[in-house]
Parts: structure tokens; sequence; C-alpha cells
């Protein structure tokens, strides 16, 4: 039974704004001309996107530093491989790629390192414990630990870079209609774990 | 069949996304784009220098290069043992001939000789070497007549 809220709130936004039509058009002109050895071009297109890049990374970190570090390694690693990128795509689709993949050869390496070094003490204090139970009651926290990560990128985009349909599968590099099945079953995994009645 | 969770709870759960993203959004900091394009201008600066690469490749060159010579010279097989260790003999086997032969002693006495025996060619190897021959040499004179000696 598909709910009415969905379809409502995804035809509302369907026909998104130009505006974002022409930021992706300048975004395109800057990135070609970056692939051509302009080097205020790709000051420009950090400009642009560091903001979004650096939301991005931290609500998949939940830690300032790592972001901080990954954002930098996102946009070194761009302009050192600007050479393979293809226009024929948005340069946002390809830089959050970059950013995607650099988090997650993070947390690998760090579950490999943690696996190698364990030895059964666990680092708990009564603040840490604190800390960790007030991130836990934010949705994103929940949904970061319960989603996949191509379902909380999806719900990212939608719903925290208010995107439309459209806009998250062009970042995503996906058909409208993936997108469509990641947010539904993003929302059916989180609306089964959250409390109905749990609201602030 | 699966029970699917109320509707109701969608709404909410979506307006919980919405506002925790904008409300918990982080500041950017504003160091933060200089550290970047910081970063950046280093990485484009490895790639324009190209002496770099050339000053590695002649490096590698010259090492190589020192390192063959070094080789070579210790290697390359020296003479002086040889002549080193052909010296005493010579002059051992000269003690022993001069001993047994009257005109060859009379040419040894003369200075040319001696010091072509003692001084060619390392001075200061044959030296102990000169010492025992004048040694032997004064012995010999001394069983000798003393005609001869003087002729």
């Amino acid at each position: 039974m598909a709910a009415p809220t969905q379809g409502q709130a995804d035809s509302s936004r369907e026909f998104g704004p130009t505006e974002r039509d022409t930021a992706r058009a300048e975004e395109l002109a800057l990135a070609i001309a970056a692939k051509k050895g302009c080097m205020e071009s790709f000051e420009q297109l950090v400009a642009r996107l560091e903001g979004r890049l650096y939301a991005f990374l931290y609500q998949k970190t939940s830690n300032h530093h790592l972001a901080q570090d990954l954002l930098q390694s996102t946009f070194v690693t761009a302009y050192r491989k600007l050479h393979r990128y293809n226009p024929q795509y948005a340069f946002t689709t390809w830089i959050y790629t970059i950013a995607s993949r650099l988090a997650i050869n993070h947390f690998r390496r760090k579950r490999l390192l943690e696996s190698e070094h364990a030895d059964g003490v666990t680092d708990t204090t009564p603040s840490s414990e604190l800390i960790a139970s007030e991130k836990a009651e934010s949705v994103w926290s929940r949904a970061r630990a319960l989603l996949t990560g191509n379902q909380f990128a999806a719900l990212w985009h939608f719903y925290g870079e208010d995107r439309n349909l459209a806009e998250t599968a062009d970042v995503m590099n996906k058909s409208v209609g993936s997108v469509k099945v990641l947010l539904h079953r993003a929302r059916l995994k989180l609306a089964e774990l959250l409390p109905t009645n749990d609201t602030h | 069949m699966k029970e699917e969770p109320h509707p109701s709870a969608w709404p909410d759960i979506e307006a919980r996304l919405r506002d925790e993203a904008k409300r918990d959004a982080p500041e950017f900091p504003p160091f933060l784009h200089r550290r970047i394009m910081a970063a950046i201008h280093a990485e484009a600066d490895k790639h324009t220098r190209p002496t770099a690469g050339l000053a590695n490749v002649w490096r590698w060159v010259l090492a190589g290069g020192l390192a063959s010579i070094a080789l070579a010279l210790a290697l390359w097989p020296s003479p002086a043992p040889q002549r080193l260790s052909d010296a005493p003999q010579k002059v051992s086997e000269w003690i022993v001939l001069v001993a047994n032969s009257d005109e060859q002693m009379a040419s040894l006495i003369t200075d040319r000789v001696l010091n072509d025996m003692v001084n060619n060619p390392y001075q200061q190897q044959l030296d102990s070497l000169g010492n025992e021959l004048e040694n032997a040499l004064d012995f010999t004179l001394r069983m000798m007549p003393i005609e001869l000696a003087l002729r």
C-alpha cells in the first residue's frame, strides 16, 4: 500500500527550480576550464562545493576533524585525476563519488587496524557514553547505523541537501527509479525502528 | 503478509530528517578553504617541476657511475703486492749470488746497483731489506781477501 505522503512529497519536487540547472551548467563550464589547466576555475568549484561536501562527510563520519581531512583529500584527488573527468556527467556526481569512496576506504582501514589490535579493552567514560547516547538520538545518526551506504546517501541528498528526485539520481549516477526504491527502503527501515511517538 | 509501518510515521520522520539536517549542519571552518587550496597548489607544483624528475635521473646515473668506479678500483689487481713479494726474494737471491761470486760482489758495492735494488720501487718497504743486504755484504767482505774487496 503506497504511502500518500511519499507521492505528494515527490511530485511537489519533480520539477525543481531552474536556478539549479543554471548552477549545474556553470559547474560544468568551470570543470571543463579546470580540466584544461585553469586553477582559478578549480578554486571556484572548490568554493561552490566545499560546504555541501563538508556537511555530507560530517554526516557520514560524525567527526569534524575526519570530515575536514576527507574533504581535503577529496579535492586533492579530484585535482590529481581531473584528466579522467568525463564532462558527460555532472561534476557533483564525480566529486561526491570520490568523497564517498574515500570515506569507505577510511572506515575499511580503521576496521582492519582495530581487528589487528583488538585487546578487549573498551574505552568508555561517563562523558563519552553521554555523547554517544545524545548522538544516537539524532535521526541521522540512527540512519547512518541502520542503512546501507546507498540508502543513506539517497536520504541525505534528498532530505539533507533538499534535492529533488532527478537531482538526487544525477548526483548518485543512478536512475530515478533506483533512487525511489532506495528512498522507500530507507524510510521503511527508519519507520520500523524509530518509535512513532518519538518527537522532540 | 508483511506488516508495513503506519504511514503516519513517515511525515514525522521526513520532518525530523529535514529539521535535524538544518539544525545539525556543521559550520564550515574559515581556515579550511585556504588549507584545501594550499594542498592543491602543492599538488600542482609537484607536477610542474620537470627538472626535479630530470635531476632524479641524472642523480641515479651519477651514483651508478661512481659506484662502478669504486667497484673497479676495489677489484683492480694491484701491482704493488707482486712487486713487494718479488723484491725481497730478488734481494735474497742476490745475497746468495753475491756471496758466491767475486765479480758480482764488486759491482754490487757501487752506488748505482745498490740504489736500483734498494730504492726501486718502494723505498720504505725495502729499507729494512737493504739493511739486511748491507749486513750480509759486510760479513762477506770480512771473509774475503783484502785485494779483491778494493778492486
